[in-house]
């Protein structure tokens, strides 16, 4: 067939093409090569499809625990039994246990390989907190360690790990008992920070405590790491076994507990009229239920009982515990249908959480339950609970810790409203990842922060419209992903070595995760294939290499392209449409295409001389002068004359029906280039606007840059003419450099700009109150 | 006078979203021939680090925010974010500020106007210290944006000061 593209018109714009200049090795390089090399061999135990094997084992640790809360003193004592089965193949001749508290003990390696350095300008508070984390005596003081029947057994502490020499090596199957007892300094929260700790109350003399790591702990043991007996040192959090707990607290007489499990001595720890509340709180499913009203809380904290009452609690299949104890508490409780099971919902708080809390911590709970079960698995514990505490947020099974605390004078702000929402929300959702979905915390915090960020993006927004969530929309990522790259680290780095900890492990993935299921895969795709992640690694310990090749397994999209980009890298995405070039087919037809190639030839003479001399000469030579014309001063060559009709006709003949249709078609064509200057490819998104005024979106799957990972180009056959093209017209990719997105070339203001042409609208509420008091 | 303290080692548990990362863009204006500089910076930082006995709660964004909250703010910033253009300090103007959608942070607007009257920008030198007296951990990060230059730098406790040569 022969028909002749003839370019009549091009507009190109050619913005800074960043000449990317591509390691020429022999090597493929290609950033859609397969992850095998990085990802480890599939076995027995862990199959390449994500799940585990028919070999997989996991152990398990059950513990007896009693322990006692010296409030004068701010000490906890603690004895506990801890029973450890070996489920794996293979003989162990020793276990390995975790005493976190030994980050506090003086000159723990946490303390001696976090960097420090010395300002000329120091705030008070800063350096008051140095000393106070200097001077406090921290960490577990072990009275002794025996098996069952009091025999010592012989051990080495190195920092925050212990190991223990077993009489006789533990083979498959075989469990080994023994016993520990200690003691700790319980750390003042506020002074020297902790994930657990107490506040204390100066005005009235009494202390919220929120207890954790409170005793010593397995680590893990499986095919992955071995004994994961990395030292805590403090970003890299935990790595736990589950097993089922019973734990005995004793705290003063009027204190109230809340804990991981179910309360199992209810008529000793409470009243007639609490049990009574608390029975129709079961059935109330709507609303909150205060069980200990704050009323009964402020009579109880004006003064100090001298008894004490012991709480005992249960837990099953968990892989920790915690607790909180005061005599401040509110308790507040509602009844949740998770998949036709019911879950407790509880609240603890102090008055000082009010009215912010009774209102909107317990109703946070219920709702996260619901959410995360309908995109992870239904929630199988019997309760969860919310307990404040002032300005962290930290998560243990069935329990968390969270801030928001109003004014003093009981009005809150916006801010502290939201925050403490997304904050429950938040702690709430780790009891499915990772306290269920137990993935390796001291080794990838974006496994347990990042796909939680991302359910807590999901569930603020069914909380509420529009619910000013932190985290998962692609532009709030922008501006971390922009950044010096001597700033950055790969979401594939260990917790202690992260820069950024916050976008790193908790905005990059969840931001991540959201474009897979909004733009790469689709809803529907990502939803199956993130809930199989969940429903294959509930109760068990997945490794990234699990989530990775189940979300491609329950699929059927080669997603190794984005883990490797956007996991691997810190590569960013900017995507530049460079060029537009616009096509006609040449009819060949000499009455038609003559007349469009004078008027182009005339459009493009535009030196501005000749305009000048269109109007400076008023006659040149050969328009005074006839003898200095000839045939070549009036020839025409856009003329059509007989012999071009003829030629045209003569080619008609050779051409078949198909072919003379596409002749006529009057089609356009657009070959659109693109470059990729930030590194990451990913699928290119396009909005079309034609002449008309009508828009069309366009999308191209990101393996449009599989063969060349720098530039490309695409040609669009179009019945209309365009107007303009925008590249990512929906902000979902998270393109950091929005100016090279548009055709015809486009400066985005910046935000700067855009807040000072409203700066004479704007109005802080301050000036619109007064205004209002005027009116 | 530098104030000498015994070296000591400092640890400090990070609490959920106390990360301790700036924003700042400079953006060369060409048509106004200004600077426009835009910082983003959590709420909380700003308000634990500017609020004193004296000053009492800043309450930023909210209904009740101190009357002196862009002074406190201006003033610190003064002393805590120091640019100069050919070597010659360049004192900017308070344009306002603005509560960011996630109301987790702050952005704060400043300009330094009229900025290359006489002569070309051949050097810019910024000195950034924000919030590096309460937080060691502290990371700021500017980005320098000059027509089709940028430069993206990164400022810590140990790396204070950076200058950028414009090279003509």
């Amino acid at each position: 067939m022969y028909f002749k593209l003839n370019k009549i018109n091009f507009t190109a714009i050619v913005l800074c093409i960043a000449s990317s200049l591509f390691s020429q090795e022999n090597l493929n390089n290609s950033k859609f090569k397969q992850l095998h090399e990085e990802l480890p061999t599939p076995n027995v135990y862990r199959t390449a499809s994500g799940a585990p094997g028919h070999e997989y084992y996991q152990q398990t640790a059950d513990y007896l625990i009693d322990v006692e809360l010296d409030e004068i003193n701010n000490i906890i004592h603690g004895k506990e039994t801890i029973t450890y089965t070996n489920n794996s193949p293979d003989v162990l001749s020793y276990l390995w246990i975790q005493l976190d508290q030994n980050i506090r003990a003086k000159k723990s390696h946490g303390q001696l390989t976090s960097t420090s350095s010395m300002g000329n300008e120091m705030s008070f508070g800063s350096i008051k907190r140095m000393h106070d984390q200097m001077n406090f005596d921290g960490g577990f003081k072990l009275e002794k360690v025996t098996d069952t029947n009091n025999k010592k057994l012989s051990y080495k502490i190195n920092e925050t790990m212990m190991r223990i020499e077993l009489p006789k090596a533990l083979k498959k199957g075989q469990s080994f008992s023994f016993k520990i007892n200690y003691h700790y300094n319980i750390n003042d929260r506020l002074k020297i920070g902790g994930r657990s700790g107490y506040e204390y109350f100066e005005k009235e003399g009494n202390s919220i405590y929120t207890i954790a790591q409170f005793f010593p702990r397995m680590a893990v043991y499986n095919e992955v790491e071995g004994w994961q007996n990395k030292q805590f040192i403090g970003n890299g959090e935990f790595t736990l076994p589950f097993g089922d707990y019973k734990v005995s607290i004793t705290v003063p007489g009027d204190h109230i507990v809340a804990a991981t499990g179910e309360l199992k001595n209810l008529s000793s720890v409470l009243s007639k009229i609490q049990i009574k509340r608390l029975d129709k709180a079961k059935n109330n499913y709507t609303d909150p239920e205060i069980i200990v009203t704050q009323k009964e809380a402020e009579a109880n904290e004006k003064t100090k009982s001298n008894s004490k009452k012991t709480w005992v609690f249960e837990a099953e299949n968990v892989r920790d515990f915690g607790w909180a104890s005061s005599r401040k508490f509110i308790w507040d409780a509602m009844a949740v249908d998770v998949g036709g099971k019911r879950v407790m919902a509880y609240s603890y708080y102090p008055k000082e959480g009010n009215p912010l809390w009774e209102q909107f911590s317990t109703r946070a709970v219920a709702h996260t339950l619901k959410t995360y079960s309908k995109y992870t698995i239904d929630y199988i514990y019997p309760q969860a609970t919310s307990v404040h505490a002032k300005s962290i947020g930290m998560e243990y099974p069935m329990i968390c810790f969270n801030f928001g605390r109003p004014e003093e004078d009981g009005t809150y702000s916006e801010r502290t409203k939201y925050r403490m929402i997304g904050v429950i929300i938040h702690e709430v959702g780790h009891n499915f990842f990772p306290m269920i979905i137990n993935s390796d915390e001291r080794q990838w915090t974006w496994m347990d922060e990042g796909l939680n960020s991302f359910v807590e993006y999901l569930t603020e927004q069914e909380f509420e419209r529009d619910y000013p969530s932190r985290r998962g929309p692609p532009e709030n990522i922008v501006q971390y992903m922009k950044g010096d790259k001597s700033g950055i680290v790969p979401i594939m780095t260990n917790s202690e070595s992260i820069l950024q900890f916050g976008n790193n492990a908790y905005g990059k993935p969840a931001t991540a995760l959201n474009i897979l299921r909004e733009t790469i895969m689709g809803r529907e795709l990502f939803d199956y294939a993130f809930k199989t992640y969940s429903e294959r690694w509930a109760f068990k310990h997945p490794t990234p290499a699990d989530f990775f090749r189940t979300m491609e397994d329950a699929s059927a999209v080669d997603l190794d392209w984005f883990w490797r980009g956007w996991f691997y890298t810190n590569d960013c995405v900017d995507i530049s449409l460079d060029q537009v070039k616009w096509f006609k087919i040449n009819t060949t037809d000499p009455d038609i295409e003559n007349p469009i190639a004078k008027n182009q030839k005339e459009k493009n003479s535009t030196y501005i001389g000749k305009k000048r001399d269109a109007a400076s000469i008023s006659k040149t030579v050969t328009e005074k002068d006839k003898g200095a014309v000839d045939f070549y001063t009036t020839y025409d060559p856009f003329k059509t004359d007989v012999l071009d009709r003829q030629e045209y006709a003569d080619f008609l003949n050779t051409l078949d029906a198909e072919e003379k249709a596409f002749l006529n078609s009057d089609k356009n064509y657009y070959e659109l280039q693109f470059s990729n200057i930030g590194g990451l490819v990913m699928p290119i998104i396009l909005e079309f606007t034609y002449t008309d005024g009508t828009q069309e979106i366009v999308r191209i799957p990101a393996e449009i840059w599989k063969r060349n990972n720098e530039n490309i180009k695409k040609v669009f056959i179009l019945d209309k003419e365009l107007m303009n093209v925008k590249l990512d017209p929906f902000l979902e990719t998270a393109d950091v450099d929005l100016n090279n997105n548009y055709w015809p070339a486009r400066t985005e203001p910046t935000r700067f700009q855009l807040y000072k042409q409203n700066e004479e609208k704007l109005e802080n509420p301050m000036q619109r109150a007064e205004r209002a008091k005027k009116q | 006078m530098t104030k000498s303290l015994i070296f000591l080692i400092l640890y400090t548990i990070l609490p959920f979203h106390d990360f301790h990362v700036s924003h700042t863009t400079l953006h060369y204006n060409k048509g106004q021939e200004s600077i426009e500089i835009t910082v983003r910076v959590a709420i909380d930082d700003l308000e634990k680090t500017l609020e004193t006995k004296s000053s009492g709660k800043l309450k930023l964004g909210s209904p009740k925010e101190n009357k002196s909250s862009d002074q406190y703010i201006k003033n610190y910033f003064d002393h805590h974010l120091k640019i100069s253009i050919n070597e010659k300090i360049a004192s900017y103007h308070w344009i306002g500020k603005e509560i960011a959608k996630d109301l987790h942070d702050i952005y704060l607007y400043f300009e330094i106007p009229d900025c290359n009257t006489n002569a070309n920008i051949e050097s810019i030198t910024i000195e950034n210290t924000l919030f590096l007296e309460r937080s060691h951990k502290q990371i700021n990060i500017v980005l320098v944006e000059f027509g089709v230059l940028t430069y993206n730098l990164n400022f810590t406790k140990d790396k204070n000061r950076e200058t950028i040569l414009f090279q003509n």
